[in-house]
């Protein structure tokens, strides 16, 4: 896991499959619902398009969703 | 396993499950974030109402941040052993018996429940020997020294070089390995001649060490000297060595055999009890008043069980049984043919005593009623060829030379 504290300017995304993803260096819950989500990361907004999608944790810039993932579409 | 021991933990300690409302319900959330408040299973229900989870110890501060934002907070369930505990708080019975469960599972792991053997059998001996270690059902494991257990099982018991207990939970995992000594043989240094064991006639002769003094065909008395042990070199100066020889003859044997036609038999008279005993934690429990029974002739046979649950679950209870069967001897009249049967074996027998690592050349036997006596008699003759050296030592003296003086002072 990289440290986001040391490494400000990048965020991390992991996918993995298309029903599990880990988004750490995240500033900002934007908009939820379940068949959207929209991320506010560092210098970029990453919107996650899919089917019942769940927050399964959530902690100071960590968010775990899993769902049927369709698309993740950064947004400028 | 992640998400088990994470699930397991949430259940342990419990947890709130909670539910939102506000136009942008979102904001909250990032403030609760912005809190280093821990949420998880955020789920959207619509777009003003959200539902989610927080733990037991979080939840207070997450009701006075929405107390303090103005957020329509409600606190759905509690969920988690502590809210079970708070339900059922009233039967005092339920949570007694809980509570005595919980110490009796807690102090049971404090005591050993079964003692295996790696790669062996518990014998009777083996499970007295450790008894008197230490290692039995029953042993309270915190104050058990292993390493001297080790010491005095060893100590105590030549045969074997290897013991280790390891205490898996509460099971003896007993380890041991038998002592092998090495197979040497000491050597005889003394003189010996090589005699005849028996009566025999020689068919061949091989001296390794010492003057053979009988040849192949002569016929040689028991105690006769085959090979002699003291050797004379072309001086005539006698040698005594240690004789070594292989020496087949031939002899017979006559052998008789008698076979009562009245023999005792075992008649059982269907009478049968079985005694038992269960061994708790290491204390006997008779499961009988009287030790033994009343029958005058009986034959015992032990075993031995250990108890599980549901033939699964290995208990701290070895129960050991000891089954009595009535029987009475009765006088049973064999026919010839049956008398003549046990005599063949018998003869066999003997065969195989005489000739042992020899070879068998002939038998020849005959059988006869006596009626005096009242047995069968079988006249045996057989003729075998084995090894009848064997050795008999002597006290060598030697005779001083006539010509060596040995000054006096």
């Amino acid at each position: 896991m990289f440290n986001t504290k040391i490494i400000k300017s990048r965020a991390y995304v992991e996918l993995r499959g298309n029903n599990e993803a880990l988004i750490e260096g995240c500033d900002l819950l934007k908009s939820y619902t379940e068949d959207e989500i929209l991320l506010s990361l560092d210098n970029v907004d990453l919107k996650i398009k899919g089917r019942k999608l769940l927050m399964e944790a959530l902690t100071d810039d960590r968010i775990a969703i899993t769902g049927f993932i369709i698309s993740l579409e950064y947004v400028y | 396993m992640f998400i088990d021991i994470f699930h397991f933990t949430h259940k342990l300690f419990g947890y709130f499950k909670m539910s939102i409302e506000d136009y942008h319900p979102e904001a909250f959330i990032n403030l609760l974030n912005k809190k280093k408040l821990f949420l998880w299973n955020l789920m959207p229900i619509n777009a003003h109402l959200f539902t989610f989870r927080c733990s037991l110890f979080s939840a207070y501060k997450v009701v006075s941040e929405a107390k303090s934002a103005g957020v329509k907070l409600t606190i759905e369930k509690g969920i988690g052993l502590p809210f079970v505990i708070n339900k059922y708080r009233k039967r005092t019975g339920l949570m007694v018996g809980t509570l005595i469960s919980m110490l009796i599972i807690m102090l049971s792991n404090l005591f050993i429940w079964d003692v295996q053997i790696v790669d062996g059998d518990m014998t009777p001996e083996l499970y007295a020997a450790l008894k008197r270690v230490g290692c039995y059902s029953g042993r309270y494991i915190m104050d058990y020294n292993v390493t001297d257990a080790k010491m005095q099982f060893l100590l105590e018991n030549d045969e074997y070089s290897f013991f280790a207990i390891n205490i898996n939970g509460t099971i003896a995992m007993v380890e041991l390995k038998k002592r092998v000594l090495p197979d040497i043989e000491e050597y005889d240094y003394s003189y010996c001649h090589i005699v005849a064991s028996d009566d025999a006639q020689i068919i061949d002769i091989t001296a390794q060490r010492g003057d053979p003094v009988v040849k192949v065909g002569d016929v040689v008395e028991k105690g006769q000297i085959l090979v002699n042990g003291e050797t004379m070199d072309k001086h005539n100066v006698i040698h005594p060595v240690r004789s070594i020889a292989t020496v087949n003859a031939k002899m017979n044997k006559l052998i008789e055999i008698k076979i009562p036609l009245k023999q005792p038999e075992k008649v059982y008279t269907g009478n049968e009890l079985t005694k038992t005993r269960i061994v708790v934690f290491g204390q006997q429990i008779n499961l009988f008043f009287a030790e033994f029974p009343d029958y005058e002739l009986c034959d015992v046979e032990s075993s031995f069980d250990r108890i599980k649950l549901f033939n699964m679950i290995r208990l701290p209870i070895d129960s050991f049984a000891e089954k009595f069967t009535e029987f009475r001897i009765e006088e049973k009249v064999l026919n010839e043919a049956e008398a003549t049967l046990i005599a063949e074996k018998s003869f066999d027998n003997d065969i195989k005593i005489y000739v042992n690592d020899g070879q068998l050349i002939s038998k020849t036997y005959t059988t006869k009623i006596n009626t005096a006596e009242n047995c069968l008699v079988l006249y045996g003759d057989i003729t075998f060829i084995k090894n009848i050296a064997v050795v008999e030592p002597f006290d060598y003296v030697p005779i001083p030379d006539e010509t060596t003086s040995i000054p006096q002072d």
